[in-house]
């Protein structure tokens, strides 16, 4: 057999099939069934008997209701806080990780990652306890320093802060991992002929470690963006996007509209709208890229 | 003079992050061991000195932690087993072989395993309602089948970047001395891939058992996960913080254990799977 023809063989699909049948049926195809629910009353009720088709009347509800346009201009504005916080608290961390004059690296590096295996839920469920207003231990330390304890969980604004010190918090393993690889593949000869060109140190991190780390850090950012978009798990456990539903963003709204009201036809067409944008900021983020990189 | 002074004050800055990171994991390891209710107080207590093992004591004789522990495994089980069978040839396949359609199929999978999370949160209304007309709602299985197929577009990236990074000679050589695809898999490629493999079983391990969204949803109360259960003791009007701490100690023990270990080939996994394509 030649070894072109090798590689170039029908069989190549016989081998894919089976991960693709597994991915199509219980992953891709509920997917696609949404946009079905999407076009009928479906409901808690009626479920078992079978709904009826009422066409776009959920996407007309949902664009004349304000609910939708609040979510979104809710989910928009925390990203608009906690992408920033979560690129700069990874990209500092990096830099003071890489830096030559920070001693026993290899000890502190493993264990400022460790926060990244414990599971997420778990996390976001002892920092609920560590918010708690009466017994958790952020207004004990508040306390103990003289200054008045904040009702965190219970105040719509200083639940948005809650879930941006959060989200922070489970993100800044990765950011710092990631960013901090890009900084060891700088070469060392760089900086060297930098320092020869009389550069301090802003100089070298805005002319050398800067440009050859813009790539990656442009990748996380973009991904803890879409990240931030798709956030659920750090207000729903939080305080389930309270209080009285003020920070409840897009996907933590689409749930409970399901699971908890068992509408699930309007949630459906929720989720739908949600999935278009979300189309279409992946798509202009890919853009982006190819922009970049000619 | 002045270089070790900043010297100190980085490295204090380094270790003040270390411990504010780890700080919530200490925090839960000391509520494990305070007595019922004692959390109520105002008073901070760094450190147990009513210390007890009454938590713990409640968790492997009176509470349900052995039954989840068990859904938990059968469900890891299916989906190790079948995202693992279906996904190497595959990715494999992928990394090889010359096909139309290839390319386009590697930048979906890529897409997709970056909004995952997102995306099974959207597709659980389908998922639901559908599962339930099926009647196959409440089944570890299904549950096990779908978390792997979750993990497909992530895994068959991570392996194909993987198997791309390794020569081609001995497979190659083993195709043409005729082995067949599967017996190439089999005494070649696996052996040859071994680190990748773990990193791969290292991320579906990592996330099937930290799965709660999907598992809350589709397994009534008798099957409940781990995961599950664990959030369940915090549903209430009021937590029983050191019994919920003694449990999430044991539950994440195996896997901070696990993650612990493969660190470093993780680190390298995670930035080729994520961050070059």
């Amino acid at each position: 057999m030649k070894r072109e023809s090798l590689w170039h063989t029908r069989k190549a699909y016989w081998y894919i099939i089976p991960s693709l049948s597994l991915f199509f049926f219980f992953f891709l195809y509920p997917i696609i069934y949404t946009v079905y629910i999407s076009a009928t009353n479906a409901n808690f009720f009626n479920i078992m008997k079978g709904p009826t088709f009422v066409g776009v009347e959920n996407y007309e509800t949902l664009l004349f209701e304000k609910d939708f346009f609040y979510s979104l201009i809710r989910t928009v504005l925390f990203m608009l806080t906690s992408v920033p916080l979560k690129v700069l608290a990874g990209l500092l961390l990096a830099i003071l990780f890489s830096s030559p004059l920070v001693k026993a690296k290899r000890i502190l590096m493993p264990l400022a990652l460790i926060p990244w295996a414990a599971p997420w839920f778990f996390s976001v469920l002892i920092w609920r306890g560590m918010f708690n207003v009466d017994f958790g231990i952020i207004n004990k330390m508040l306390i103990s320093i003289g200054l008045s304890p904040i009702n965190w969980l219970n105040n719509a604004g200083n639940a948005f802060i809650a879930y941006n010190i959060v989200e922070v918090y489970l993100t800044y393993p990765f950011m710092m991992a990631t960013i901090f690889s890009a900084i060891q593949s700088v070469p060392p000869d760089l900086y060297e002929s930098a320092i020869m060109d009389g550069a301090g140190s802003w100089a070298k991190f805005r002319h050398v470690t800067l440009p050859l780390v813009k790539k990656p850090l442009f990748w996380a950012t973009i991904m803890t963006g879409i990240a931030s978009y798709l956030i659920f798990g750090v207000p729903f456990l939080l305080n389930s996007g309270g209080p009285a539903g003020e920070n409840e963003f897009l996907l933590v709204y689409g749930y409970k509209e399901a699971f908890n009201l068992g509408r699930y036809g309007y949630a459906a067409a929720f989720m739908i709208l949600v999935f278009i944008l979300l189309a279409i900021l992946v798509f202009t983020f890919l853009k982006l890229t190819k922009m970049m990189e000619e | 003079m002045k270089t070790i002074f900043l010297s100190w004050v980085l490295t204090g800055l380094a270790l003040l992050i270390v411990i504010a990171g780890l700080f919530p994991l200490y925090w839960i390891v000391v509520a494990a061991l305070r007595p019922y209710g004692t959390l109520y107080t105002t008073k901070i207590m760094l450190f147990p000195i009513d210390a007890t093992l009454d938590a713990f004591r409640w968790l492997l004789f009176e509470s349900k932690f052995f039954i989840w522990l068990k859904n938990s495994l059968i469900v890891y089980m299916v989906t190790l087993f079948t995202c693992m069978m279906t996904v190497v040839p595959a990715s494999y396949t992928l990394s090889r072989f010359k096909f139309s359609g290839k390319n386009s199929l590697l930048s979906s999978y890529f897409v997709l395993s970056q909004i995952m999370t997102g995306m099974s949160v959207m597709g659980l209304i389908a998922l639901y309602t559908l599962l339930l007309k099926l009647q196959l709602i409440n089944s570890l299985i299904v549950l096990g089948l779908i978390y792997a197929a979750s993990l497909v577009p992530y895994i068959s990236w991570y392996l194909k970047t993987y198997f791309d990074s390794l020569p081609k000679d001995f497979d190659e050589a083993a195709l043409v001395d005729g082995a067949s695809f599967f017996q190439n898999l089999r005494y070649v490629v696996i052996p040859m891939a071994k680190p990748g493999i773990v990193v791969a079983i290292t991320l579906i391990t990592v996330i099937a058992w930290s799965e709660w969204t999907l598992a809350s949803i589709l397994l009534g109360s008798e099957n409940f996960t781990l995961a599950v259960g664990l959030v369940s003791l915090q549903a209430r009007w009021e937590t029983p913080w050191n019994r919920f701490a003694a449990m999430s100690i044991l539950y994440a023990i195996p896997i901070i254990t696990v993650f612990v270990l493969a660190q470093r080939y993780l680190k390298a996994g995670l930035t080729l799977g994520g961050i070059k394509g």
